[in-house]
């Protein structure tokens, strides 16, 4: 018996268990080998034939337990080691260890080849109990120094240091099939947001598409509207001109009507494309440095001929350094006109003042108020002014003419420059109109500036 | 001798109005309904201004605008149309035409843009003479 010389040194005892830790047993047995610089040739003799054996006692035994020795003893070194299971036992093993098994094909063949592997050889089982391999290989050098306790005791030490492979790999694949599955989750999101953003285009197309045709419907709503009301001015204006003969007072007066009328349905046509184009954000603002005092007085300079009528008077009310204001002049002129209009239509007689004020402390805007003298507006209604086609019940509307739009376009205008647009009434005293700029950034900066 | 406007126009009330008065203020009309027979009167009957509707039946005024300019470059051009959006006038003057009138028109502003315009044409030619 192999087992049974007295020289024989123990290096180490390791379990043999799964199948998957098959390679961290043979990286052990490697550093071993390695580290009594045993030749690699002999190592890996050693090594193929322990793999196979250890395969042999997962397969039968499912475990086992490995103990590697040294001999020095002989002209020789050797490593010797003994591999033992309390399996079922293998069947047939001294037929097949005499090479004569042979059903079925492949049975027993890694115990011949590492008996063939290895110098000597000895495998007993005992059926129920167990089986056990004696083995032994000759090596060309060991290192005799790295026997002593203090280098084994250290060789231990770094075997039970010595990662477990199969963890890691095991633990790197967990992460691999981790990563993978991100991936695809990756991939099934970037999917979906392509999905998505194509779904954006779509709808971008859609929509431009819809705000295309919108405009063109409104250009051609407005030719075709224009085309026959440019007959019935004209014709008025041929009839007042009296180009084919006088008219009777009367007749006079019917034309007159019909210009109104004409006039009154342009104005709406007017007023529509204004606000659907404010609507479709077709309206850009642009802000320049205003004097906004002198706009004031040009929309009050062209209204004053429809206040004359009426003997309305109508003033501004504003401090004589009064900033310039970044603001769109354009649109400012547009509301305030709108607005000084309709204090007008709705004031029998009185006054309409406008009134310009800077921000008080803490506040960012200016207030622009139209004050009139006017039949004023019931609370009720005050919320609904600002609607469009909402003027006041049916009466003052006919009464006073107008499109019922004006002040929807004022509001949106307001809105647009960044601004707010209220009312306040009391019915028989009047209204007022209040909107408000905001401030531009250098205003507040400089407070009040020259000019 | 009178001056001579070509009317171009397709709407039959609105070519009786303008014809009515530009007669009424002593201009000699030559009426044309759509584009193609305003460029062949052009050509044919030597207007002193054109008054042209820009949506016609055949080819578009703003067509028959490009075409008349090549032909007859001197001819001045008033657009008087019911395209009233905002960037129409641009339009219309940055295709040639001389001036821009959207409709409804005051048509007093339109024979008074016919006067200034010749009277540019003659103090021009005066000049060069």
């Amino acid at each position: 018996m192999i087992m049974d010389t007295a020289t024989a040194k123990k290096l180490y005892s390791l379990s043999v268990g799964k199948q998957s830790r098959l390679l961290t047993v043979r990286n052990k047995i490697r550093t071993i080998l390695d580290y009594l610089e045993i030749p690699r040739r002999e190592q890996n003799r050693l090594i193929i034939a322990l793999s196979e054996l250890m395969r042999n006692t997962i397969q039968y035994a499912t475990s086992g337990e490995l103990t590697l020795s040294v001999q020095t003893d002989g002209s020789k070194p050797a490593v010797t080691f003994c591999l033992s299971d309390r399996g079922p036992g293998i069947p047939h093993l001294n037929e097949i260890l005499q090479g004569a098994y042979r059903f079925p094909p492949g049975r027993g063949l890694g115990i011949l080849s590492a008996k063939r592997l290895l110098d000597e050889f000895e495998m007993q089982t005992v059926q129920g109990k167990g089986t056990k391999a004696w083995g032994r290989i000759q090596v060309g050098h060991l290192n005799e120094q790295g026997l002593d306790e203090v280098h084994l005791n250290r060789l231990h030490e770094t075997l039970s240091h010595q990662p477990d492979i199969e963890d890691l790999v095991t633990s790197l694949r967990e992460k691999e099939q981790l990563i993978e599955q991100l991936n695809r989750e990756l991939s099934v999101t970037n999917e979906g947001i392509i999905a998505l953003y194509r779904e954006i285009d779509e709808k971008n197309t859609e929509l431009s598409r819809a705000n295309q045709m919108k405009s063109a419907f409104l250009a051609n709503m407005s030719h075709e509207l224009r085309t026959p009301l440019n007959s019935i001015l004209a014709l008025s204006q041929i009839l007042v001109d009296r180009i084919d003969g006088d008219l009777t007072a009367e007749q006079e007066k019917q034309v007159g009507m019909i210009q109104a009328s004409g006039e009154q349905l342009l104005n709406l046509i007017n007023d529509i494309l204004d606000l659907s184009r404010i609507e479709a954000g077709r309206v850009r603002i642009e802000k320049r440095w205003t004097d906004l005092p002198k706009v004031v007085e040009e929309a009050i300079k062209s209204i004053e001929p429809l206040a004359r009528k009426k003997a309305i008077k109508l003033h501004l009310v504003v401090s004589k350094t009064f900033p310039k204001v970044y603001t769109d002049e354009a649109r400012v002129r547009q509301i305030l006109l709108n607005l000084l209009s309709n204090s007008v239509k709705f004031t029998p007689s009185g006054k309409i003042e406008v009134t310009l004020s800077l921000p008080r402390d803490g506040d960012q805007e200016i207030f622009v108020s139209v004050q009139d003298t006017g039949i004023g507006i019931a609370q009720k209604n005050l919320v609904y002014i600002f609607e469009p086609f909402h003027q006041i019940d049916s009466t003052p509307a006919r009464k006073y003419g107008g499109t019922g739009l004006g002040l929807s376009i004022c509001k949106q205008l307001v809105e647009l420059m960044g601004g707010r647009i209220w009312a306040n009434s009391e019915v028989g005293r009047g209204s007022t109109f209040t909107f408000t700029l905001p401030m531009a950034e250098a205003n507040i900066n400089t407070k009040i500036h020259e000019d | 001798m009178p001056i001579r406007i070509l009317l171009v126009e397709d709407t039959p009330v609105n070519m009786y109005v303008l014809q009515r008065v530009l007669r009424n203020e002593g201009f000699d009309v030559v009426e044309a309904t759509d584009g193609n027979e305003a460029i062949r009167k052009a050509e044919k009957e030597k207007p002193d201004v054109v008054l042209m509707d820009m949506r016609l039946p055949d080819i578009s005024g703003y067509e028959a605008v490009t075409i008349l300019h090549q032909k007859l470059p001197t001819l001045p051009i008033i657009a008087v149309t019911a395209d009233a959006l905002p960037g129409d006038r641009e339009w219309c003057l940055n295709l040639g035409c001389i001036d821009y009138f959207s409709k409804p028109i005051r048509y007093r502003d339109v024979i008074q843009a016919v006067y200034r315009i010749l009277k540019r044409r003659d103090d021009r030619s005066a000049i060069n003479a």
